[in-house]
């Protein structure tokens, strides 16, 4: 919890300040000797990438964590006493039995992503344009706000269509194995 | 006295479902329906993007819909179906957002099953990566 505790602005701002061609890596990496010029990590997807992973993390890691505290330690001990490798047992035991959390994380994870402004527009590079962005240059900078608006709602559809239907999915497995 | 009861029941319910109900309609199906109205304004030379959808005029009722908004999503009127800025960039959230999803994932999982170790008690104390 504890990134919670400091406002998501400033850590993306503290990623800014390490990613940047004078931050903290490039001089780390030049000190050492990996490079000789600086790499430029900021303001292209490597950077965006690095800024949604950091924040969207704990989305992906409290329903899978408390989708695997429930998960039967029996059950690992079991297939290793059968013979399975820790690869194969994970494969096998592990992975299926937290199914249900890997979806929820991820879905809690690529929504958001999906319209996300702040971190493309302080991290993203020129040509990594994503679609928040997109909304607010036709919103504030063509003042086009009806071109906007319907942007905006083919993203919403574009979501919500989909997961009512998967959500429909789920509901109708649910009451099948319930019968 | 059963009806009294009965009643409370139903009242009790009508609460539970109602409270995430109201939620919704007040912060997805409000906004949603103002962004589908100004979608279809004809802003005309004014450029306003309230103009009335409805105008009554000696009588007649005439309605003013626009839909060349989404028309202009798809056709660029230079390139040609399908060649806008915007379907680029949808398909380009589209790839950064399942990218992070499956770097979150990648990052995430060991995270979280390690965590199935540490006793309960100090997760809830002092939680924090």
């Amino acid at each position: 919890m504890l990134p919670f505790w400091t406002s998501f602005l400033l850590r993306v701002y503290a990623w800014k300040g390490l990613l940047a061609d004078q931050g903290l890596i490039n001089n780390l990496m030049m000190m050492v000797g990996l490079t000789d010029e600086p790499v430029q990590m900021l303001y292209s997807d490597i950077s965006m990438l690095v800024g949604m992973t950091y924040v969207y993390l704990p989305f992906m890691v409290l329903p899978l964590y408390a989708n695997l505290v429930k998960l039967d330690v029996r059950l690992i001990e079991a297939a290793q006493d059968l013979g399975a490798t820790p690869w194969k047992t994970f494969w096998l035991i592990t992975v299926p039995m937290s199914r249900a959390g890997i979806v929820a994380g991820s879905i809690l994870v690529f929504i958001p992503c999906l319209g996300e402004f702040v971190i493309p527009s302080l991290l993203g590079g020129a040509e990594n344009i994503m679609i928040g962005r997109v909304v607010w240059d036709e919103m504030f900078s063509s003042n086009n706000w009806p071109r906007a608006s319907a942007l905006s709602i083919v993203l919403i559809l574009g979501v919500v269509i989909p997961l009512a239907w998967f959500n429909q999915r789920v509901a109708n497995k649910v009451a099948q194995e319930g019968r | 006295m059963l009806g009294l009861e009965h009643l409370f029941l139903r009242r009790g319910r009508l609460m539970v479902l109602g409270v995430p109900w109201f939620w919704l309609l007040l912060f997805f199906a409000v906004p949603f329906f103002i962004l589908l109205r100004l979608s279809v304004t004809d802003m005309g030379e004014k450029l306003n993007p309230f103009a009335p959808l409805i105008e009554v005029n000696a009588g007649h009722f005439s309605l003013h819909l626009k839909f060349s908004h989404y028309v202009s999503l798809i056709l660029d009127p230079e390139s040609g179906w399908g060649q806008t800025l915007y379907i680029e960039s949808y398909l380009l959230s589209l790839r950064y957002a399942l990218l992070t999803t499956c770097l979150c994932l990648f990052f995430g999982y060991p995270f979280a099953y390690f965590w199935r170790a540490v006793p309960a008690m100090f997760v809830r104390c002092c939680c924090s990566w």
